[in-house]
Parts: structure tokens; C-alpha cells; sequence
């Protein structure tokens, strides 16, 4: 028979796991927003930052790299972006999966006989105890 | 939030029938969105015209182009046309998703106008 004791502590665990992996999760929202990659073109007279979510937040060129046909420059600068972009999403999969990680171990959820146990339980008691 | 108008305590046969239809739908409509949505390209063109830049529905920057004079007033200007140019087409994929959702959507759910801007804040804001 299902002990009341027991189930408070029980839930209290669920309430503790949750609140940890809230936590774990938060965090690791709190990093990819911080995410900074970069990338590098034309032996470094260009650079291109982005953030963790793709969004390019800067881009530098030295005015020596417009010396570079067109057709190549654009080829250059295209080519820093989508470093930077792979950089960030790179070191944001490296957060996410490591937040899962964490957070993984999410109590479970309570199954049938669990549930109709206690309400078997507590129908008894109102039939034995409340009138 | 879907709209099933179920009453849970008299589920009828041609409730979970109907449940099932929109299930096998979603999911079709899943897949056939998911290649959709990676087709799409947005653009965008800088406030000069000089740099042209398109931009998948993830984010990621497909291409850049530069024409002859956007190298004439000097890499600082160059640089700040390729960020606008950039974000522009960023939004533009964007917006093209959104459209793509709001109308699979539409399809999955008859009847019910959904915001994917709302929904897609609602799941940034989820954890706060």
C-alpha cells in the first residue's frame, strides 16, 4: 500500500530534478546567447563575427583587401560569414548537448498503477475514516 | 489550443477518428514543410544596391555578392552595406518561414489563425 511519507519525499525529488534541470537549461540559455564566432577570409583582412544564433554581429576588412577583384572579394567575405556562422553554431551545439546532458535526468513520468494505487488508497480511507 | 472541442468526459468514436486524421496530417505536413523550409531563400540588397546577399531559413548565409562600386567609398562603408545586406535577407527567410508555418497551419487546423511570431516568442520565453 502506498505510503504518504514516501510520496512526499518522492515528489519532492520530482521538485528538485525539475528545478535542477530548469536550471542546467536557463544556464545554457544564458551561454548561447553569449556565443561569439568568428571567421577569417583573405589571409585575415577580413573578419566577420556572429552570435549564437546566426546573427552576424560585425564585419572588418581591411582596406587593402579592396584591392581584390570584386568576384573575389565577394567570394572572401562570403567565405568569413559563413565561417563565423559555423563557428557559433558549432560552440552552440557544443551548450545545447551539454545542457541535455544535464538536464537529462528529468524524473519520470508517473504511470497508471502509481496514480490508481493512491486514488484506491484514498477512496478506502474516505469510505473508512471520513464519515 | 487546437481547437478539438473534445469533452473529455464523452470521448466519441468519430472524436478519436477525427484526432487521428489531424495527427496523420500534422505529421504529413511536418515533413513536407521541413524540405519547403529548407528551400528557402531570402535576400537582401544593403540601402546602396552594391552588395546582394541571400540567406537560408536557419540563418546561414548562402551567398554575397559585391557589384563594382561597392568597394568606392572605402571598407568601412563596404563593411556596415554587407551587415545590412545581411540582415535583410536574414528577415526575408524569416518572414518566407513564418508564411510557410502560418499556412501549414492553416491547412492542419481550418479555422484557427495562428501568429508564428507569437508562437515562435512564446517558445523563445519558454524557459523564463
Amino acid at each position: 500500500m502506498p505510503d504518504p511519507r514516501e510520496d512526499r519525499l518522492y515528489l519532492d525529488q520530482v521538485v528538485d530534478q525539475t528545478r535542477s534541470a530548469m536550471r542546467h537549461l536557463r544556464e545554457a540559455q544564458r551561454q548561447i546567447a553569449a556565443v561569439e564566432g568568428t571567421g577569417e577570409a583573405a589571409q585575415g583582412m577580413i573578419r566577420a563575427v556572429a552570435d549564437g544564433r546566426g546573427t552576424l554581429t560585425g564585419v572588418k576588412i581591411d582596406p587593402r583587401a579592396l584591392r581584390l577583384d570584386v568576384a573575389r572579394l565577394g567570394a572572401e567575405v562570403t567565405a568569413a560569414v559563413q565561417a563565423a556562422q559555423e563557428e557559433a553554431a558549432r560552440r552552440t551545439g557544443d551548450i545545447v548537448a551539454d545542457a541535455a546532458g544535464r538536464a537529462g535526468t528529468l524524473p519520470e513520468p508517473l504511470d497508471e498503477r502509481f496514480v490508481r494505487d493512491r486514488v484506491e488508497s484514498a477512496a478506502r480511507e474516505l469510505y473508512t475514516g471520513g464519515l | 489550443m487546437f481547437g478539438f472541442d473534445l469533452d473529455p468526459g464523452d470521448i466519441r468514436p468519430q472524436d478519436v477518428d477525427r484526432a487521428d486524421e489531424q495527427n496523420a496530417r500534422v505529421l504529413e505536413l511536418l515533413a513536407e514543410g521541413e524540405e519547403r523550409l529548407g528551400e528557402i531563400v531570402g535576400a537582401g540588397g544593403g540601402d546602396r544596391g552594391h552588395v546582394h546577399a541571400t540567406a537560408a531559413a536557419d540563418g546561414r548565409v548562402l551567398k554575397i555578392t559585391l557589384d563594382a562600386r561597392a568597394v568606392r567609398e572605402g571598407s568601412q562603408a563596404l563593411a556596415d552595406e554587407i551587415l545590412l545586406a545581411v540582415r535583410q535577407a536574414q528577415q526575408d527567410a524569416q518572414r518566407q518561414a513564418d508564411d510557410l508555418l502560418r499556412s501549414a497551419f492553416e491547412q492542419a487546423f481550418p479555422g484557427r489563425a495562428v501568429d508564428p511570431v507569437a508562437v515562435r516568442e512564446r517558445l523563445v520565453n519558454l524557459l523564463d
